[in-house]
């Protein structure tokens, strides 16, 4: 099989994929009863009306009685239009306001992602390079205190010494500051410092570990040999293989930092990102909100797999593109 | 059914109690028995077996047969009604009660299978106040009722959404001997103890409850039978509410008000529907060069004539909330936080001054019977382009075509039923209740925003609810003109909102309030800042980056003595209750539910002491609650005092 065609391939699974996790959510979605028609019904026996009929009224008006492949068509259509519907817990259409948290979490994902991506690896070969020397202990106090250490409370910490002690950075985050500005870069920089020293840890390990075994395998004895630069022999001969199995802990880190991790730190910099948007629309049982969330993640993670499977035959040519 | 029990057994104490105690000869106290009692099955209705149906002469085990005395206002959780023995012989005055057979073994309640009663109890999740206080409850439980108390944290949405509500069935049950309709239901008081939420529940002190000082009649949503809109713990009361708050409805002053709230009061500190704990009080930190905020239950009502250092516009008014806002929509708002969020941009039609008057904003009320109320309408009141004026015929049609409408459920709706509104003048209306009621503008009923009839009238003759909740207008205040201290720049839905001054505030040309008001707002800006994590707001107070946040009891010290933030204690009518689930998921210790039962009710409240509360937890920055009003209304029971 050719690149071209398993790219193909790889695509066409990625939608099938999507399509099955969409029907499925329909489907659970037709089999939970309606908020706003129960909301409906409520408020008619308030005020002394007919809850059934109210209900009934809801029902017709949100096309909820036609049947359910009549249904199923328009929600795909919806779902794929971006069409996702209104968010009763923040008062905006649903994609408005996941596109508004996405920009507020892009600002402190982005810069932890990269500095993840590359602070990691190098900080894991250099252990190795140095390996049971005090820089690899120190290298690896630091990723282990890293990891160990909740971000919440990292992040409660850091404030409290660097917002309210010596007034460095601002406690209160403002989203009205522009991206590009010497005052996002200073109010950034505690949850994207808590955010890295949390995930480096794993992956300053993965590629120690590595790392380590490719230090002494022939390809690097030849290239000492050779003459090439110890710089040179560590960036191709060693970082690149070490790369092929760490690229799978790389997307899902990529996948991971849109939500759960990101949420603690969000609360506690007063971040509106994704992290609190989907967190508040579970806890204010705000339906649209969440598929809309939720189709967001999935589709994040299916396009990352999409990503990882091209990452690896990229990395390595000597994986094949057959039986995959 | 245990439920009978109470039913049968009481007649005798209800709206009438003070007469027959009267009758008997019995000056201001009841004499009630040890631990023993009719059994349930007794008539009650004689009045010569005590109120309780308890004739006080049949001691009992565990207490030695004391005899105990329950005052007409009895107060629980101090002494003498206060103790292990105290409530030891209440609890079997319940295990009397009760069809099933609990008792106590020792120190240790057990059930009919002779385990130890366990029940939960939940608190708020991430407040620490909230926790202590289910901990300690838990302990004081246990070592003066000898009930195992599970301590769980939720979340107070999750809570409410599925603890807390049920959906409404409504349905038929025997109460106080009466058979009774639930004729309208709410998700609050979905019906009788039978209906019950998705989820099972104990014993909650998530949420407390508002006690109305300014109109207590408005209590009656709590107690008033099955007619009660909001009864989500499933209280049938033993007392004819109903009956007693049609009496004060009656009043035609005060002081006649007063006097008819007294049965009220004593009754439900009798049967405590909810066990009371403690009125806390909001402590509020300030920076410390603003002049305007008092220790008062009205604080922040002149917020126009605040300044900072000296009396000009200057510097922004910055504060700090922990509740992001789900609407800044006026007609479907119904979260305190985002009210204050709309309260910056857009006046409502009256407030009240720091001696709980009714402050006219853009409108006045004025009666002299009681039911029919006439609004005057300020004339200096502009909505933006292109909607003008604010004329009465704005109000009537936001009455009579949204509020009083069935498809468009505003949060006011309930507000204005049964009540006819008519124009009478370019800026006068009338409003015409059912019932007289003189303390009408205090129940905050006829408490109206201010809507461009423009703006709504194509959602009307749609009916278009959808329309109405997503209208950017009405969600960004965009026509609020000159009705609001200050301008809606911007609502970013996570973070919060911020505000520029409106130059053409209307209350500058007013005659009555403060001299200030000629020249407010005294800010250039204004904001409200959605910071989630408590460190991190008490760190912006700190810091000087909110003039004004909320502070925990447990750092009051360290705040009082930091110079940086003036802390005031400003009272609230909101109460710390253990809301007890009498509904039929509630009491998961065995068969029946024991929180059915007043003495048993009595007993949790008199094994729980006040004092100590307050003192451990809440740093003595409370009082102690016995009836549904706080010691400063003005409606507060004087009887034993």
């Amino acid at each position: 099989m050719g690149f071209g065609r398993y790219v193909s391939a790889r695509v066409l699974w990625a939608a099938v994929v999507s399509l099955i996790i969409v029907t499925v959510t329909f489907l659970l979605l037709s089999a939970a009863p309606n908020p706003a028609v129960r909301r409906a019904a409520t408020q008619a026996a308030l005020q002394g009306g007919d809850p059934a009929e109210a209900a009934e009224r809801v029902r017709e008006l949100r096309g909820l009685d036609e049947p359910l492949y009549v249904r199923y068509m328009d929600f795909l259509r919806n779902v794929y239009t971006l069409d996702w519907g209104w968010s009763v817990s923040t008062s905006m259409p649903v994609t408005e306001a996941v596109t508004n948290a996405l920009y507020y979490t892009a600002q402190y994902s982005i810069p932890w992602t990269i500095l993840t991506i590359i602070l990691g690896p190098l900080v894991g070969v250099y252990s190795a390079a140095n390996m049971y020397s005090w820089k690899d202990h120190a290298a690896t106090g630091f990723a282990f205190f890293g990891y160990a250490i909740p971000n919440f409370f990292f992040g409660i910490i850091l404030l409290l010494i660097f917002g309210v002690w010596l007034e460095w950075i601002p406690v209160i985050y403002k989203p009205e500051v522009p991206v590009f500005s010497v005052q996002n870069a200073i109010q950034l920089t505690l949850p994207v410092f808590v955010l890295v020293t949390g995930s480096i840890g794993a992956v300053m390990r993965v590629s120690r570990n590595e790392s380590a075994e490719f230090q002494n395998a022939d390809f690097m004895k030849t290239a000492k040999a050779k003459g090439v630069s110890p710089l040179r022999a560590y960036a191709y001969h060693v970082m690149r293989p070490t790369l092929v199995p760490l690229s799978t802990t790389l997307v899902g880190q990529l996948l991971a930092l849109f939500l759960g991790a990101s949420l603690l730190v969000e609360v506690v910099f007063g971040i509106p990102g994704l992290g609190r948007l989907t967190y508040n629309a579970l806890i204010q049982q705000d339906t649209n909100l969440v598929l809309g969330t939720t189709l967001f993640f999935t589709f994040v993670a299916v396009i990352g797999n999409l990503i990882e499977d091209l990452v690896f035959t990229v990395l390595d040519p000597r994986i094949s593109y057959d039986d995959r | 059914m245990p439920r009978r029990n109470i039913e049968d057994r009481d007649d005798s104490r209800h709206i009438d109690r003070r007469e027959w105690l009267s009758a008997l000869g019995l000056a201001g106290a009841v004499t009630l028995a040890g631990c023993s009692g009719n059994g349930g099955g007794g008539s009650g209705s004689g009045g010569g077996n005590g109120s309780d149906g308890m004739n006080g002469s049949e001691g009992g085990s565990g207490s030695g047969g004391n005899q105990l005395e329950l005052p007409d206002f009895p107060k629980f959780g101090v002494d003498p009604l206060y103790g292990r023995d105290v409530a030891h012989t209440l609890a079997e005055r319940a295990f009397e009660q009760s069809e099933y057979d609990y008792s106590f073994d020792g120190d240790t309640m057990v059930n009919p299978d002779g385990d130890q009663v366990e029940i939960n109890i939940y608190h708020s999740t991430g407040q620490e106040t909230s926790q202590l206080t289910a901990n300690f409850i838990a302990q004081e439980l246990g070592q003066n009722l000898g009930i195992n108390v599970i301590v769980e944290a939720i979340d107070g949405t999750r809570f409410n959404n599925e603890y807390w509500t049920a959906e409404p069935q409504g349905g038929t049950d025997t109460v106080d001997g009466e058979e009774v309709t639930w004729e309208n239901p709410t998700p609050t008081n979905p019906g009788p103890q039978s209906v019950t939420s998705n989820q099972a529940w104990d014993m909650s002190i998530v949420f407390g409850l508002n006690t109305y000082p300014l109109n207590p009649l408005t209590n009656s949503a709590f107690f008033d039978g099955a007619t009660a809109f909001y009864n989500p713990v499933g209280y049938y009361p033993q007392f004819d509410a109903q009956e007693l708050f049609d009496q004060a409805q009656q009043a035609s002053s005060v002081e006649e008000l007063q006097q008819a709230f007294v049965d009220i009061f004593e009754n439900i500190a009798y049967e405590q529907p909810y066990i009371t704990l403690l009125f806390s009080d909001d402590l509020v930190g300030y920076n410390p060069e603003l002049e305007g905020p008092i220790e008062n239950f009205s604080n922040g009502w002149d917020l126009p004539a605040w300044y900072e250092g000296e009396p000009e516009v200057s510097g922004s008014y910055d504060t700090v909330t922990s509740a992001r806002f789900t609407t800044l929509n006026p007609l479907f708002n119904t979260e305190n936080g985002a009210g204050t969020a709309i309260a910056r941009a857009l006046d409502q039609g009256y407030t009240f001054d720091e001696n709980q008057d009714v402050f006219p904003l853009l409108y006045d009320m004025s009666t002299e019977d009681g039911e029919v109320w006439t609004f005057d309408v300020r004339e200096n009141l502009q909505f933006s382009e292109p909607y003008g004026q604010v004329t009465a015929e704005d109000f009537v049609y936001l009455i009579q075509e949204l509020h009083q409408a069935d498809w468009a459920p505003t949060a006011a709706s309930t507000s204005w039923d049964g009540v006819t509104v008519e124009q009478t003048g370019e800026f006068q209306f009338e409003a015409t209740l059912e019932s007289p009621n003189i303390l009408w503008p205090k129940t905050y009923d006829p408490l109206l925003y201010p809507i461009p009839k423009d703006l709504l009238q194509p959602y009307v003759e749609e009916e278009d609810v959808q329309g109405l909740e997503q209208d950017e207008e009405l969600l960004e205040l965009q026509f609020a003109g000159n009705l609001g201290a200050f301008e809606l720049t911007a609502w970013n839905r996570g973070s919060g909102t911020e505000y520029t001054r409106n130059d053409e505030y209307y209350l500058r040309d007013i005659d009555e309030g403060p001299d200030l008001f000629s020249e407010g707002p005294y800010f250039e800006s204004a904001s409200i800042s959605v910071v989630r994590e408590q460190a991190s707001r008490l760190g912006a107070l700190r810091t000087g980056e909110a003039d004004a946040a909320a502070i925990p009891p447990e750092q009051y010290e360290s705040y009082q003595e930091n110079e940086n933030v003036d802390v005031l204690q400003v009272p609230t009518p909101y109460n710390t209750i253990i809301s007890v689930n009498q509904r039929a998921n509630g009491w998961s210790a065995g068969p029946g539910n024991l929180f059915q039962l007043v003495p048993f009710r009595q007993a949790m409240a008199a094994a729980i002491s006040k004092q100590d509360l307050i003192q451990g937890v809440y740093r003595g920055l409370a009082s102690p609650h016995f009836t549904w009003q706080p010691r400063w209304s003005q409606f507060y029971p004087s009887t034993d005092e």
